[in-house]
């Protein structure tokens, strides 16, 4: 789907510690009220893990070979996480309930299994893997909707739900195969990420890319060839979307973690990752490798003193440079 | 009278063979053969609530008036998929029966529906549809409006639309084709549903009402006055996942005929009913 221009994220997997800040920032300015409790337009999960809603990389949704859309599980609130609040009043106030608790009995959340990972001591391994709506080229939720109440900017080519046109049918939660589309149950229609929209129009950052605190999110237009997306996607090639094969052609883009050397059974460091390479390849497709080499190169090199753009700009040392919005 | 008797004997006889087999078979095959089928394209009398009969709620379902307006039955089957997400999950093998009757009163204009419904779904949740239901008329009164949700904006239809999810649960909508459905800016209807819960799953219905005042003049509103009115209708199983094109349909147009010459009483259209209704 053609837009004019197309608004970009870059994370980078090698910085992000998990501290769930973006979640959290979102979460306050979005979505922590009438109906929207349950849902995290911004999300931070342990991979390997089940994520969030759990299980969604095995639901389904998104297009097949040929382009046709692929029916997927309808998630359940379980499946999210059913949101809980806790008795501060009575617990710390009031003191008539001896117990700090929460009002449901919790069985899953959306960071449920934080930190878990896979593999056994000492080889095992985990990392952080935040998620938000991609803002697809070619979105799985827009043309699932019946209604044509979903629409992409012209402009920047977020993403939108017109709540208006929008009669809660649910298609595009069922066809976003990143489960990135929620159904908002008192309202009766469907919401998602609005990529701040309205940040975005007066030349701010995403709410969840200011407030990080592994400074590990770039913005900025794909096409715009001093903007440090264009130098990190295209230039570089070390971003890269996550399940490419689901066919939406996402525009938010992961530079891949590396990781540290497995060890042998003598304790000795061996020639391969903590983190085994098909997994990476089974979420950011085929270049994982050669990315990993790139990236392995240009550290080697700011090491040693000379001189690399890309890891300049991986640093991040200023939000101006990390943001840019015209 | 000779032939109604005749008629309402074989009727015993049939009810009477085929009852003892129903708890066992696809109840959906289940027709009540003392109700009419009305096929599409078939015409049917109005029915007259005579003036001096009092309606404490215009829109109780089980008001025992409607046990003295004809019943007819019609066949829904599963509406042709227009668009991906449709076809996605459409399962032609699932029609169902729809059992309606459609009344006036000197100011309002009654519908009633029955349908068999083993699955009571009331909620709009995140992983959970309701049931519904819907009654289509063709505004401009021609049967070469699309029955399918019209045929664009020169030729719409104004939709009577039920949800079991809500209790202010009637919507009054037009649409002039496909995912064009609008909320009209005057919500005039009355209606109310009513789950039975029978102890056998062939018990298990619902029955709904919609109702309106007959005068209306807004432009997207059916003028209930006309002498003659296609209608058709549509039924959202929630167990199924239904909504927006999953659903079933009449597919294509029942005729109303609305004239009310000599003040008939419900007897007369009764008889009329069953010896007028062609099934072509
Ligand atoms: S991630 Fe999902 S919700 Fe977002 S644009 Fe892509 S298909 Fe739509
Ligand atoms: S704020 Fe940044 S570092 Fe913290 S979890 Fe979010 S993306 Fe990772």
């Amino acid at each position: 789907m053609a837009v004019k221009r197309q608004i970009s994220m870059v994370l980078d997997l090698n910085k992000c510690i998990g501290c769930q800040t973006c979640t959290t920032a979102c979460k306050l300015m979005w979505t922590n009220r009438s109906g929207r409790e349950y849902m995290y337009w911004n999300n931070v999960e342990t991979m390997p893990g089940e994520g969030y809603p759990r299980g969604y990389q095995k639901m389904g949704g998104g297009f097949d070979k040929d382009g046709a859309l692929k029916l997927s599980k309808q998630p359940s609130l379980e499946d999210y996480g059913i949101p809980w609040e806790y008795n501060y009043e009575e617990a710390l106030m009031t003191g008539t309930d001896p117990w700090l608790r929460p009002n449901v009995k919790p069985t899953w959340g959306a960071n449920w299994d934080e930190d878990q990972g896979e593999g056994d001591y000492p080889n095992s391994y985990y990392f952080y893997l935040p998620r938000l709506c991609n803002h697809c080229a070619n979105p799985a939720c827009l043309a699932a909707c019946s209604r044509n109440a979903i629409y992409k900017r012209q402009e920047d080519g977020i993403v939108l739900v017109d709540q208006e046109r929008c009669r809660g049918y649910r298609y595009c939660v069922n066809a976003c195969p990143y489960k990135k589309v929620y159904f908002n149950e008192e309202l009766s229609k469907s919401e998602k990420c609005i990529f701040c929209y309205p940040r975005i129009e007066k030349g701010l950052a995403t709410a969840c890319a200011r407030q990080c605190v592994g400074r590990i999110r770039w913005i900025g237009y794909l096409d715009d060839k001093d903007g440090p997306i264009h130098t990190l996607v295209e230039k570089y090639k070390v971003a890269l979307p996550l399940h490419p094969e689901w066919g939406t052609q996402p525009n938010v883009f992961y530079v891949p973690p590396m990781s540290s050397s497995k060890f042998g059974p003598n304790g000795e460091e061996l020639d391969e990752p903590r983190i085994p390479l098909a997994y990476l390849e089974s979420l950011f497709g085929e270049r994982v490798g050669e990315v990993l080499e790139t990236i392995k190169r240009e550290r080697k090199a700011k090491n040693e003193g000379r001189e690399s753009e890309l890891m300049d700009t991986l640093i991040g040392f200023k939000h101006a440079e990390m943001f840019k919005l015209s | 009278m000779a032939m109604r008797c005749s008629f309402k004997y074989v009727a015993a006889l049939c009810v009477s063979l085929s009852l003892p087999g129903i708890a066992m078979a696809e109840f959906s095959a289940f027709e009540n053969p003392n109700i009419q089928e009305v096929k599409p394209w078939d015409t049917i009398k109005v029915g007259r609530v005579p003036d001096d009969i009092y309606l404490r709620d215009i829109d109780d379902p089980d008001d025992i008036i409607w046990d003295r307006v004809p019943s007819y039955r019609t066949y829904l089957s599963v509406a042709p998929p227009v668009h991906p997400s449709t076809r996605l999950r459409f399962d032609a093998d699932q029609g169902t029966n729809l059992y309606f009757q459609v009344a006036r009163t000197s100011d309002y204009f009654l519908v009633r529906l029955r349908w068999k419904d083993t699955t009571k779904n009331v909620a709009t949740s995140i992983d959970g549809f309701r049931d519904a239901a819907a009654i289509q008329f063709a505004l401009n009164g021609s049967t070469d409006t699309s029955y399918m949700m019209g045929s664009g904006p020169d030729s719409p239809v104004n939709i009577w639309y039920w949800r079991s999810d809500y209790d202010f649960n009637v919507e009054d909508l037009a649409a002039g084709g496909y995912g064009s459905t609008t909320m009209l800016p005057d919500q005039q209807l009355d209606g109310h549903a009513a789950y039975i819960d029978g102890r056998a799953p062939v018990d298990q219905e619902w029955h709904l009402v919609m109702a309106r005042k007959i005068g209306s003049d807004e432009e997207h509103q059916i003028d209930l006055t006309k002498e003659e009115i296609p209608i058709s209708f549509a039924v959202w199983q929630g167990a199924d996942g239904g909504r927006d094109g999953n659903k079933h349909v009449t597919q294509g147009w029942i005729l109303l005929d609305n004239s009310q010459e000599g003040g008939k009483s419900f007897d007369d259209d009764k008889a009329q009913a069953s010896t007028q209704t062609s099934n072509q």
